[in-house]
């Protein structure tokens, strides 16, 4: 196990640099330039673009900024943004938190829901019940984030008044203590219904099919015969081996919380990492890209390690020598 | 000998004392909406409101580095020298009124006295200068338009002299306009701007005071009861941050903003006037949609193709289809706002298709089958409207014979090819046509910084050198009349419409800049006369 660990630690760490010298290359790859975008399209000032150039040393060719970067990494220093000359750090350590409450309650919401009405569905497979979830569940499926979440303020904030339209605080009440804990859980409550919404479907599809799948082995058919109970065969043996790709599609899930829920998040104001990422995006904020996409390639890195790990505390077939 | 010069100028120069009011033009053109103004009673003490912004402004420093959304905020917070008001008209702010020597080499400031700076220290003559020998120095984002400023000098508190090189009649209009709001010298003397603590909390002089910023959320500020001018009657404007105009319009709609802050979608727009709650304030920018053309390379390099083109465009149909109404029709060379200058006369053609198509057959081209004489790349970007004005274009053409592909790229990519490196034949854009009649020499001239047209004309360029050296408008009215009748000739770009600002809020906020009551004395988005009627 700890010869594995190890191996994997080390080969998360070469992915991670092989996904950032290939993230530096395709964002300095694409036409575009953070200085001249700056610069804006009424009256751009030529002295301007031409010191900021120099100052971020964009002017230097592109294998010593990749190089400069390392460099400033490995002291620990994700650098400055150009756009707004705050640290990386600060400017993604403001987004996580919201991110988090969003994105990962919204995970964590889905494979609750999906997974037990997956097997409910599978265990009344054919009825009324599954019919009817499982064809919802293509509706949602397909439903693109951003149509959802507009159909849900249409129709709770502007309709039926329950809940704000965008944001995360009430700006004009200005609540502090509990009443803003309140507020907060009010205003996550639309993003949060969309963002589960729309994962719930993959989860109720796979813990549906591999339930069906396990019920119909041999050796179910063999409990059976043996007059095993029903609840019995399923709590010790299906629902063990079916649960396996549900920890899988969760573990992958869960790694791209982080940067998985852009549409969402710019649809209801949230202020979230996803957000950062899309503006990092359309003025090529350089510094920035790259330190989100460090964040988020380290976050993939270590979850992905997690699920092997809990694969094989859940698992007796795997064990890592 | 530099020296002797200027005691030479200054002996010799009987002072020309221009009221700030008088040394402009009449606004005209501006479009108030009716019922705007009028106001039930008298203005009210007190309140909060909420104003939409469509992002987080980059840093709190107005003068490093561009930022559309700190420009909008930076009103409230900052004073100028003078400042544009809702007519494109200056009007006095931190100096009560200026003097331009005859031979428009010196322009002398007179400060307010008493000015204070949000933390309480005295604002004088010596922020000013900081404040404009910083831009200079460090380059900041109007460096390019302070090229004539040969030396600032503050001989006194509440004194400010600009020396200039050559007598510059578009610098007035640039110093009311952006990039250029005044600093607190104390606070940023002897830092790099860029990394100072006052850009995370602002100090300014203007009518309120920063608050608080939270990233991603909002920015608050609150009444500065010190203001120099009128003190505002709201105590707090709080900016909420949306990215996604449909969102911001139903939290407009549902009363979280008062004033929605951001363009909203154009499609909206006849929801938006037919609601009696809400007031849609239309403001002529001196912007305009256009049609450009690449007059070096590539087809449009024959001045045919662009007199057919320009013979073939429908711009009634561009306001309508496009801008869903949103829009003035324009067919002067300038902007229709700087009236004292503007030529009426020689204007763009009236639409003939089949003029336009007999052009094209002059220069050389022969139809195929379907009618079509060549195809292009129609360049625009993936913002509404340049995508829907590109589509009526790109139909417009068609019916001339020109078989135009439209090519829609992100902004970045379409900065990086059109804007920069001119790499196209013909796009669509909009932009900025001032501060002033001045303006023109940013796009037409052929050292203009957006002169992406590749355009080069020695007898225009003259003219825009002459129109900016002379000093009074009647003096310089006749280039700027010259040179739109060579832009009319030469044809860089076809205008399509005027750009107007359309910035909808509710009827109980009286007193928005765009009012009858504050268009004259308010700054671009300045809530200083706002107050809540309810």
């Amino acid at each position: 196990m700890k010869r594995f660990l190890l191996k994997r630690i080390l080969s998360g760490v070469l992915i991670i640099f092989i996904s950032l010298l290939i993230c530096f290359v395709l964002i300095h790859a694409a036409p575009g330039n953070p200085v001249t975008i700056l610069a804006g399209h009424d009256n751009p000032s030529p002295e301007m673009i031409e010191s900021l150039t120099e100052k971020y040393g964009l002017d230097k060719p592109l294998p010593m900024q990749f190089v400069n970067y390392l460099g400033t990494l490995l002291k620990g220093d994700l650098g400055y943004s150009i756009v707004s000359d705050k640290p990386v750090v600060t400017l993604i350590a403001e987004k996580i938190f919201p991110t988090l409450l969003l994105a990962l309650t919204g995970v964590i919401l889905a494979v609750v829901i999906g997974t037990m009405l997956g097997i409910y569905a599978a265990r009344k497979k054919g009825s009324r019940f599954d019919v009817a979830v499982n064809s919802i569940s293509y509706v949602f499926d397909s439903t693109p984030g951003f149509w959802l979440g507009l159909m849900m303020i249409l129709l709770f904030a502007s309709t039926f008044k329950l809940f704000p339209t965008a944001g995360m605080v009430d700006l004009r009440a200005g609540y502090t203590g509990s009443a803003k804990v309140l507020d907060i859980l009010h205003h996550l409550f639309l993003p949060l219904l969309t963002v589960t919404l729309i994962q719930i479907p993959r989860f109720f599809r796979i813990a549906r099919s591999s339930v069906i799948q396990i019920m119909s082995e041999d050796f179910i058919t063999t409990f059976r015969a043996a007059g095993m109970k029903e609840s019995q065969i399923f709590r010790d043996y299906v629902f063990k081996n079916a649960i396996l790709p549900t920890v899988t599609l969760f573990g992958i899930s869960l790694a791209y919380v982080l940067g998985g829920i852009v549409i969402v998040e710019i649809v209801f104001a949230w202020p979230g990492m996803g957000r950062l990422l899309m503006d990092a995006i359309m003025k090529r904020d350089y510094p920035l890209l790259m330190g989100i996409y460090l964040t988020l390639s380290v976050s993939i890195s270590v979850t992905m390690l997690l699920v092997d790990i809990v694969y094989a505390a859940i698992d007796p077939r795997i064990r890592y020598e | 000998m530099k020296k002797m010069k200027k005691f030479m100028s200054l002996l010799l120069v009987s002072v020309f004392v221009l009221t700030i009011s008088a040394g402009c033009g009449k606004g005209g053109g501006t479009n108030e909406d009716a019922g705007g103004g009028e106001s039930s009673g008298e203005p009210k003490q007190g309140g909060t409101i909420v104003v939409g912004i469509p992002q987080d402004p980059q840093s709190f420093n107005p003068n490093a580095k561009t930022d559309d959304v700190l420009f909008d905020i930076g009103q409230n917070i900052f004073s100028r020298l003078i400042k544009l008001n809702n007519k494109q008209e200056l009007v006095p702010d931190l100096a009560e009124d200026y003097e331009v020597s005859p031979d428009g080499l010196e322009i002398t400031f007179h400060l307010r006295k008493g000015v204070k700076w949000h933390d309480g220290e005295d604002c004088t003559s010596k922020d000013v200068k900081w404040t404009f020998d910083q831009i200079i120095n460090e380059d900041g984002q109007i460096k390019s338009n302070l090229s004539s400023v040969e030396s600032i000098e503050a001989p006194d508190d509440y004194t400010v002299i600009f020396h200039l090189t050559q007598n510059d009649s578009n610098l007035l209009s640039y110093l009311g306009w952006y990039g250029c709001l005044i600093m607190p010298a104390h606070l940023y003397e002897g830092t790099d701007w860029l990394d100072n603590p006052a850009n995370k909390k602002p100090i300014g002089t203007g009518p309120f005071k920063f608050v608080e910023y939270k990233s991603g959320v909002s920015v608050t500020l609150e009444r500065n009861d010190d203001y120099f001018g009128q003190v505002p009657y709201l105590d707090k404007i709080i900016y909420s941050v949306i990215p996604d105009s449909n969102t911001a319009l139903q939290a407009f709609n549902n009363g979280e903003l008062d004033i929605l802050g951001i363009n909203p979608p154009l499609s909206e727009m006849g929801n938006l006037q037919a609601n009696e709650n809400y007031v849609v304030g239309l403001q002529q920018w001196p912007a305009r949609y256009q049609v450009a053309f690449n007059v070096k390379e590539g087809k449009f390099a024959d001045p045919k193709l662009r007199q057919a083109v320009a013979l073939g465009l429908d711009k009634d149909a561009v306001i309508e289809k496009a801008l869903k109404g949103a829009g003035q029709r324009c067919d002067t060379a300038m902007v229709s706002l700087y009236e004292w200058a503007l030529n009426t006369e020689d204007v763009y053609p009236e639409r003939d298709v089949k003029k336009a198509r007999e052009l094209i057959e002059e220069a050389g081209y022969t139809a195929d089958k379907d009618g079509m004489y060549f195809s292009v790349e129609l360049e625009a970007w993936n913002e509404i409207p340049y995508s829907d004005i590109g589509t009526v274009v790109k139909d417009n053409l068609k019916e001339i014979g020109i078989d135009a592909k439209l090519n829609i790229t992100e902004m970045a990519a379409w900065t990086d090819k059109v804007w920069v490196n001119h790499d196209y034949e013909i796009a669509v854009l909009g932009g900025f046509q001032g501060p002033d009649a001045g303006g023109l020499s940013l796009r037409f001239a052929s050292d203009g910084s957006m002169n992406i047209y590749e355009y080069a004309n020695e007898e225009l360029d003259e003219n825009l050198a002459e129109g900016r050296m002379k000093v009074t408008h009647e003096d310089r009215k006749e280039h700027y009349i010259r040179a739109q009748q060579i832009l009319i000739e030469d044809l860089p770009m076809v205008p399509l419409s005027e750009m107007m600002l359309v910035t909808p809020y509710y009827s109980y906020v009286k007193g928005h800049p765009l009012s009858d009551e504050a268009i004259d004395k308010a700054g671009y988005k300045e809530y200083t006369y706002i107050w809540l009627d309810k």
